[in-house]
């Protein structure tokens, strides 16, 4: 079983450690503020209050045949850099390492780090993204030239049978599946919904408000969908 | 006055499952011109703007909702739910 060793236990490496437990790995938990370790202690299979950056601390919890580790100590730089080059000394097979600007990445990966990671840059991108294009949730680029793209139907779709809709002779792009909001009605008779996904949905298949459509396609038929009032 | 609501509430509930979205919405806004604090309806149309992916609209209702009865349990999962996605 692969072992995990999450060290930092702020926001980001609470949510890591907690996640890779949820996901049934191995985790151990270490920050040297002892109120997280004991937060975090019920979800992980080891937590530890200490100071990481002690060498010795870190043979002591065993950490030597580490598959992973996520070294997450926020804005302290001086301990990131630390801890990575000891886990990297001590042979823990792959390291990853958050940094807040690409300075402090480049150090990492010099004192050994596999893989840097910027949560505030990338989740800085990510909102961007959003607030520029409220109808587009995401675009995972295939290829160069093909991607896969998730978005809101536009209001000219709905109501409109996929045949009717004739993407793949306009936009040469197919809707690979569909997510919807399934609306229901709870016990107590108020009202909810539930996320359903329509896998590769046939030529009747009718678009309603809401529908959130996943196609995928060439990139220049995706760039043209998503101007599509 | 208070069984017109409560038809045009059910009115709006049965447009909304048969995922009439906008008649369901007409109805639920005729109920708020007649009872503009009616948490059910409040709670109904931020539902419905949430199901049809308007995040935006749902939040403002659902904050409406918790603004006249702070402790709606639901309403504050729905905020939640929804800023955690945006």
């Amino acid at each position: 079983m692969e072992r995990f060793v999450v060290i930092g236990l702020g926001r980001f490496g609470q949510s890591v450690a907690i996640n890779l437990a949820k996901l049934n790995k191995n985790v151990i938990a270490i920050d040297k503020d002892p109120q997280k370790v004991e937060e975090i202690a019920d979800f992980v299979f080891q937590a530890a209050a200490c100071d990481a950056t002690d060498e010795k601390n870190l043979r002591d919890l065993g950490l030597k045949n580490a598959d992973v580790g996520v070294v997450s100590v926020g804005e302290d730089i001086s301990s990131s850099i630390l801890i990575t080059l000891t886990l990297k000394e001590m042979g823990v097979k792959k390291i990853i390492s958050k940094a807040l600007s690409q300075v402090q990445g480049k150090v990492l990966i010099k004192v050994g780090a596999d893989r840097v990671i910027y949560p505030e840059r990338d989740m800085g991108e990510r909102l961007a993204k959003r607030l520029s294009s409220p109808q587009l949730f995401d675009l995972i680029e295939l290829t160069e030239s093909h991607g896969i793209l998730e978005l809101l139907a536009p209001e000219s779709f709905v109501g409109k049978r996929l045949d009717q809709l004739e993407l793949r002779k306009k936009y040469d792009v197919t809707v690979i599946a569909v997510k919807r909001n399934v609306p229901k009605l709870k016990d107590d008779g108020s009202t909810s919904f539930k996320e359903s996904m329509i896998l590769s949905p046939g030529p009747d298949f009718e678009i309603l408000l809401g529908d959130i459509m996943i196609i995928l396609g060439k990139s220049k038929g995706l760039d043209k969908i998503k101007k599509v009032k | 006055m208070m069984d017109d609501i409560k038809e045009l509430i059910e009115e709006g509930k049965f447009y909304f499952l048969n995922q009439k979205y906008n008649e369901a919405l007409q109805y639920l806004n005729k109920a708020l011109e007649k009872d503009p604090a009616n948490i059910e309806v409040l709670y109904t149309i931020g539902i419905i703007y949430e199901s049809i992916n308007n995040p935006d609209k749902a939040l403002e209702y659902f904050k409406k909702v918790i603004k006249i009865d702070p402790q709606h349990e639901d309403a504050i999962i729905h905020i939640h739910s929804i800023s955690e996605n945006q």
